[in-house]
């Protein structure tokens, strides 16, 4: 089988040289030859994509691309665009493009000079990046776009192309193969998920590790699915030693990674003098080391702002300290080697941190340079250690957010890196519980008042609008939360506990005609006129992935209606009471003598359920959807 | 209470006034740095104390005249979001390393409060870049050091142009507040100049006689060369603003950009005393002739030869036009750009892509081949904002299509919407006011109105064993449909689409059917079987017989509206549901049927039902007859969709019967 694989690979090789040598073939990649297996769910087909990748040394190298793709229809449209980001460590050597038609016929040649170019950078205020992309649109479907593409890789190399013979979702692969060809010098790492088989062919000189892939049917994209990480097969490759920027380390592990990461922050953390006098002076009287850590980031959240700045190095090497302590600006690595070089000035020692904000557990085993999108601050106390986000002037002192709580980060010392795990919280922490006094009149109308407290998710995204003391958002944000038609409000109290374990609430008077239908002498009155988060997006009859619930949480809702004089409830919905492993949903009310007391809870439990549970979740959550649903009925005695 | 508000701000204007009218740049005073709210609108993030633009022209003798516009901004950072108007950019066009847009003088500082002193910091060149976007437009970018809540933060440029047509418009009202802003222009009489003005705020204006000298190297007609200082009257134009409010978009709003308050120039003709007279645009009449008169867009009138294999005359019917228009939209599709004028229709019609003009342009020859009597409709698209009117401006057209006569009427087509059909245009050509640039018979035409939203939903409805059934025939028309396929087109399949439909109306579909969805101008129909849960045997039923609700919630929820409603088409809405009552019950109540206007029928809302031997029938209706409804009636437009709402949930009551 492995013989054989190798003689596929040798094949292709000679088939390029042959194409490259006269030049393309005027009739290619028709459409017909895909199977139909291949075109089921895609939007695309990768027909052939063909990695080369020839390390010179550990600066340099060469990495030579041929990719076909096969675009079914206008979804799949942008799969057939070229994009190439080049920095001062890569530049695209050559270029050549092939649209072809539906039977394979070329209908146009592109060459370097029509790509375009741009060196904007839309949310930074530099990169130093220069995009060159070519955008094509066909009048028609399907048609096969051909690149053949060089790059030059230089000043450094910290990884190694990543092999992923998908691009994405709605897309089959008929053929992808790469080759990373080292020095046998070079000791190359890497990380396998999925069914991929790594080939490894050693010469004197030079070592080649291959991989190949081939009829790959496409993966359809469902709400709730995994990460696309855990979906897609995929090899990251590395070498273990590196020099980026004459910066040079080692991979081995991810002790050697801190290391590496230190050397860069070597020098970093100078501070002028004044701000040391001031620093000393602002936690003179601060009795614990918790106390001073909170006075200075206090300091910090007053005094900085995020600006990204990513040229050179600056993708991984901070802006040094005493530029920062002067601009007041810098990207999440400047701010946080700022706040860690004003703790050294008065000897509280701390540690960068470089953390994943989109995966949890980075790879204990594959040190790389793929998970890692953020950097905070870590001010190890005893039993009491801080975790410090810096790159925020309003998120409470000591909050562990929820782009981070849980994760895995690099804690970078002098000694070298060390995986540590931030705290989490539990779904039942992440709450909101809303409480709602109604009178309803007999006309349909309403008036009472409501009160909301959220934690944790709630809290970050309702805390600046309650801090903006703006009525226009603030009636944005009730509206929201209790969608009443044209609701009459009184003033809206808000109040913060930026703790920890922060919390916002909101109470506010209110009154609205038109709240309860009416027909004839009955009134249909809303048990729950909270917003609940949808719970509908499972619609599909099938399902092909397991069901990730990435963020649990609990909402209860509590509503005491006063009924109008001389009515009488003619029907209460039933109590509901559904118990199962992704959640509880729970619902009573009750007629105390003209006011009727419902309550309401739904939990959601974090979690990766087997795809065999879909029909259960599914209809777990539309059981929750209808239930909300319902009315009371009174009637009118 | 309201009064009382309103007198406060009122004292509060008074006192802002005398504290921070005139706010100098190059310092800041310690009222302004201690400053912690700007008491007209509590919420502001940011206000800014001075914003002032100065357009001056001057003479060099490498490039000749040009203008140069200075802008200088100071503000008062209030809140971490106004942090953001701390990071700036701007962009500016150059041809080539030397031609083109300079910036000049960009420098800026932060001013800060430290123990009692004021503290400067100045914009470093370190943090000024330029980025380059495609093709000749460039960024520059810039962020303030030392920037804080608390800070006061000036910055200022000059840009010098030597595109005279391009003036750069100058806006009184921003995202947050402002104290003081002015703009300064002074035209020399070789120019004249456009000045339009829109806005909501109230500036003061004042114009006044000036003077201007230069020292000019020209070639006069005969081809003489002269050096020499020349004197120029010319006009002064001075606008000042105070205490002008944060601008914030609303829903149903077409343009933010209409109610901004804000000045641009259309430069109209050029009088060098040296030379004749340049006319540019003077009136509508004048930029229909010059429009003709240009090759890419009256010189792409003429090109009937495109498509003389495959178009004969052969009568001028509506059928025929609709045939030509499908031809020409099978040859050439849209590439998602939007132009005034062609880029090349020999090449669109080679490579079967090309923008909106190159589209609608090909079918103008196209019907002209076929011996129609075709032309062009030119307008500033819905998203763009509103054609100054008052103001003939060539540069502030950004869009054509097709328009052509058969008999005495006129249709209207955009060739670039896919499912676009004659008088059914997508929403950005959907607009009030677009000249038809028809030779001498140009005039102006109010396109918004041209089509209908059209949609009719009848269903009857049963009750069976596994609940509440109804059968739905849904068929959508014009407008409604084209929006409903460009809707349905971005479903994988119809199975995708009936798993979201089904969630939508909170029920299972079955018996799905649907036609005309991928064909310009056809009907869409709809035809399923909807399933609802619900128990046969209780003593009451209650139930909602509507297959859908089109509001679920009021769309206008803001306590106040600032600018005028805009709907996106004229609609016609209607659903008529006939329900048996199951055997064995009878009806006990029903809701009220409900009639609810708006204005003078600008809105419309019709609720009737009436029971009648073991059935019940429901009318349902909503009209939208205008599409612009002024603020001064948002309460009235609250409450029409509060009672439509609440209308659209009432429940029909049925009993078992005996008991």
């Amino acid at each position: 089988m492995k013989r054989y694989f190798k003689t596929i690979i040798i094949l292709c090789y000679v088939f390029t040289v042959f194409m490259e040598a006269f030049g393309a073939e005027k009739q290619a990649y028709p459409v017909v030859t895909i199977a139909d297996s291949l075109k089921k769910n895609a939007n695309t087909v990768i027909r052939l994509n063909q990695e080369e990748f020839i390390q010179s040394d550990i600066n340099k190298a060469i990495y030579k691309v041929t990719k076909v793709v096969t675009i079914l229809n206008k979804q799949g449209e942008d799969y057939g665009n070229f994009t190439f980001t080049g920095d001062k460590f890569r530049e695209l050597s050559s270029f050549s493009g092939i649209i072809r038609d539906a039977e394979g016929n070329i209908t146009r040649k592109i060459k370097k000079g029509d790509l375009t170019t741009s060196t904007l950078s839309d949310d930074g205020l530099a990169t130093g990046r220069v995009d060159m992309f070519y955008i094509y649109k066909s009048p028609s479907y399907p048609y096969t776009v051909e690149y053949e593409y060089e790059e030059k890789w230089k000043d450094g190399i910290l990884s190694y192309p990543a092999f992923y013979p998908y691009d994405g979702y709605f897309q089959s692969v008929e053929k992808s193969t790469i080759k990373i060809e080292v020095p046998s010098s070079v000791i190359l790492r890497k990380y396998v998920f999925g069914n991929l088989d790594m080939e490894e062919e050693k010469t004197s000189a030079s070592t080649v590790y291959s991989s190949s892939s081939s009829s790959l049917p496409a993966i359809s994209y469902e709400p709730l699915a995994p990460s696309f990480r855990e979906i897609f097969p995929r090899v990251l490759m590395a070498p273990s030693d590196f020099c980026f920027d004459s910066y040079c380390g080692n991979m081995a592990d991810w002790a050697n990674y801190g290391l590496w990461v230190d050397k860069l922050l070597k020098g970093k953390d100078q501070l002028p003098p004044a701000l040391i006098a001031q620093l000393e002076d602002m936690t003179r009287n601060a009795k614990t080391v918790r106390e001073k850590v909170e006075t200075v980031f206090d300091y910090m959240q007053k005094n900085t702002r995020y600006v990204s700045i990513q040229l050179g190095i600056g993708g991984y090497q901070p802006m040094d300290a005493m530029t920062v302590s002067k601009v007041k600006f810098s990207d999440c690595k400047g701010l946080t080697n700022y706040m860690y070089a004003m703790l050294k000035a008065i000897d509280i020692p701390s540690n960068y941190c470089v953390i994943s904000t989109k995966e949890k557990r980075l790879f204990a085993d594959y040190p790389n340079f793929n998970q890692a999108d953020h950097v905070i601050l870590l001010v190890p106390n005893g039993n009491d250690s801080i975790w410090l986000e810096c790159t925020n002037q309003t998120l409470p002192f000591g909050y562990v957010h929820q782009k981070i709580a849980g994760h895995d980060a690099v804690v970078i010392g002098e000694t070298g890196g060390a995986i540590a795990r931030l705290p989490d919280y539990t779904d039942k922490q992440n709450k909101r519980e809303s409480t709602l006094n109604l009178t309803v009149d007999g006309d349909g109308g309403v008036s009472g008042d409501v009160s909301t407290v959220e934690y944790l998710d709630g809290f970050e995204q309702s805390y600046s609008v309650m801090e903006s003391d703006d009525r226009d958002r603030l009636v944005k944000y009730v509206n929201q939360s209790i969608p009443i038609s044209k609701m009459q409000l009184g003033q809206i109290k808000t109040s913060l506990n930026k703790s920890a374990y922060p919390s916002s609430s909101m109470s506010v008077p209110f009154s609205a005609a038109d709240f309860a239908a009416k027909t004839g002498s009955r009134l249909f009155i809303p048990l729950s006129p909270v917003r609940q988060a949808s719970l509908n997006m499972l619609t599909a009859q099938t399902r092909v992935h397991d069901i990730e619930i990435s963020q649990g949480f609990t909402d209860s809702v509590f509503v005491s209606i006063n009924l109008p004089q001389g009515y009488a409830v003619e029907l209460l919905p039933k109590d509901i009471m559904i118990e199962t492993e992704f959640g509880i949903f729970v619902c009573k009310s009750e007629n105390k003598e003209g006011q009727i007391i419902y309550s309401q809870t739904i939990d959601i439990y974090t979690g990766r359920y087997d795809k065999s549970k879909y029909a259960d979740i599914k209809s777990f959550f539309t059981q929750i959807t209808s239930a909300l649903n319902r009315k009371m009925v009174l009637k009118q005695l | 209470m309201r009064f009382y508000t309103y007198l406060l701000g009122a004292l509060f204007f008074l006192q802002g006034h005398v504290l921070f009218s005139q706010s100098k740049f190059g310092n800041a005073t310690l009222e302004e740095l201690n400053m912690t709210v700007y008491p007209q609108d509590s919420a502001a993030s940011a206000v800014i104390l001075s914003k002032v633009g100065e357009t001056r022209f001057v003479y060099n003798e490498l490039n000749g005249f040009q203008f140069e516009f200075t802008l200088k901004v100071k503000m008062k950072i209030l809140k971490s979001e106004g942090l953001d108007l701390c990071n700036q950019s701007f962009s500016y066009y150059q041809e080539s390393n030397s031609v083109g847009e300079k910036i000049t003088g960009l420098s800026g500082t932060t001013y800060n409060l430290e123990d009692g002193k004021i503290v400067k910091t100045k914009l470093s060149n370190d943090y000024i870049f330029d980025e380059n976007v495609e093709k000749k437009w460039k960024v520059k970018k810039f962020s303030m050091p030392a920037a804080k809540v608390g800070s006061v933060v000036e910055f200022k440029y000059t840009i010098t142009s030597v595109y005279l047509y391009e003036l750069r418009e100058f806006s009184f009202q921003t995202s947050v507040p402002i104290l003081y802003t002015s703009y300064e222009i002074i035209i020399p009489d070789y120019y004249y100049y456009n000045v339009n003005m829109q806005g909501y705020e109230s500036l003061i204006t004042k114009k006044e006689p000036s003077n201007l000298n230069f020292s000019v190297n020209y070639r006069d007609d005969d081809g003489r060369y002269h050096n020499e200082r020349v004197s120029v009257n010319a006009d002064k134009y001075l606008m000042v603003g105070k205490d002008i409010p944060a601008i914030k978009s609303e829903p149903y709003l077409w343009a933010l950009d209409d109610y901004v308050t804000k000045v641009s120039f259309e430069l109209r003709s050029i009088k060098y005393p040296w030379s004749t007279f340049k006319s540019l645009t003077t009136t509508w009449g004048e930029v229909d002739r010059r429009l003709l008169e240009a090759e890419d867009f009256g010189g792409n009138l003429k090109k009937t030869g495109l498509f003389k294999d495959d178009i004969s005359n052969t009568g001028q019917t509506l059928d025929r036009a609709v045939e030509i228009l499908g031809l020409v939209k099978s040859k050439v599709k849209w590439n998602d750009q939007i132009s005034l004028t062609p880029d090349n229709l020999k090449d669109a019609l080679k490579t079967g892509m090309g923008n909106s003009a190159d589209i609608n342009f090909l079918l103008i020859n196209a019907l002209k081949a076929g011996g129609f009597n075709a032309y062009p409709v030119v307008m500033s698209s819905r998203g763009k904002g509103r054609l100054p009117i008052a103001n003939p401006s060539i540069s502030e057209l950004n869009y054509a299509i097709a328009a052509v006569e058969i008999d005495t009427l006129t249709y209207y087509t955009d060739a670039a919407s896919k499912f676009g059909a004659w008088n059914v245009l997508p929403e950005r050509s959907l607009v009030t006011q677009a000249r038809a640039i028809n030779g001498t018979n140009s005039d102006w035409v109010d396109l918004s109105t041209k089509t209908k939203g059209i949609s009719s939903i009848v269903a009857s409805v049963e009750f069976t064993d596994k609940g509440m059934k109804s059968i739905v025939k849904d068929i959508m028309r014009d407008e409604a449909a084209l929006k409903f396929k460009g809707y349905y087109e971005k479903f994988k399949d119809q199975s995708e689409y009936t798993e979201n439909l089904s969630s939508r109306l909170n029920g299972t579909i079955e018996d799905f059917e649907i036609s005309g969805e991928n064909s310009s101008g056809d009907d869409v129909r709809l035809s399923y079987t909807l399933m609802k849960s619900g128990s046969i045997g209780d003593d009451m039923i209650y139930f909602n017989p509507l297959v859908e609700r089109i509001f679920t919630e009021n769309p206008f929820k803001a306590e106040t509206r600032k600018f005028p409603v805009n709907f996106d088409c004229l609609t016609d809405y209607k659903q008529i549901i006939s329900v048996t009552i199951p055997e064995g019950y009878v009806v006990e109540e029903l809701p009220q049927s409900t009639k609810v206007v708006y204005g003078d029928n600008e809105l419309t809302f019709l609720y009737r039902i009436a029971a009648s031997g073991n059935r019940v029938q429901i009318q349902y209706y909503y009209q939208i007859n205008k599409l612009e409804l002024y603020q001064e009636s948002y309460s009235e437009l609250q409450d029409f969709f509060t009672k439509m709402v609440a209308q659209s949930s009432a429940q029909i009551v049925l009993k078992k019967a005996g008991s």
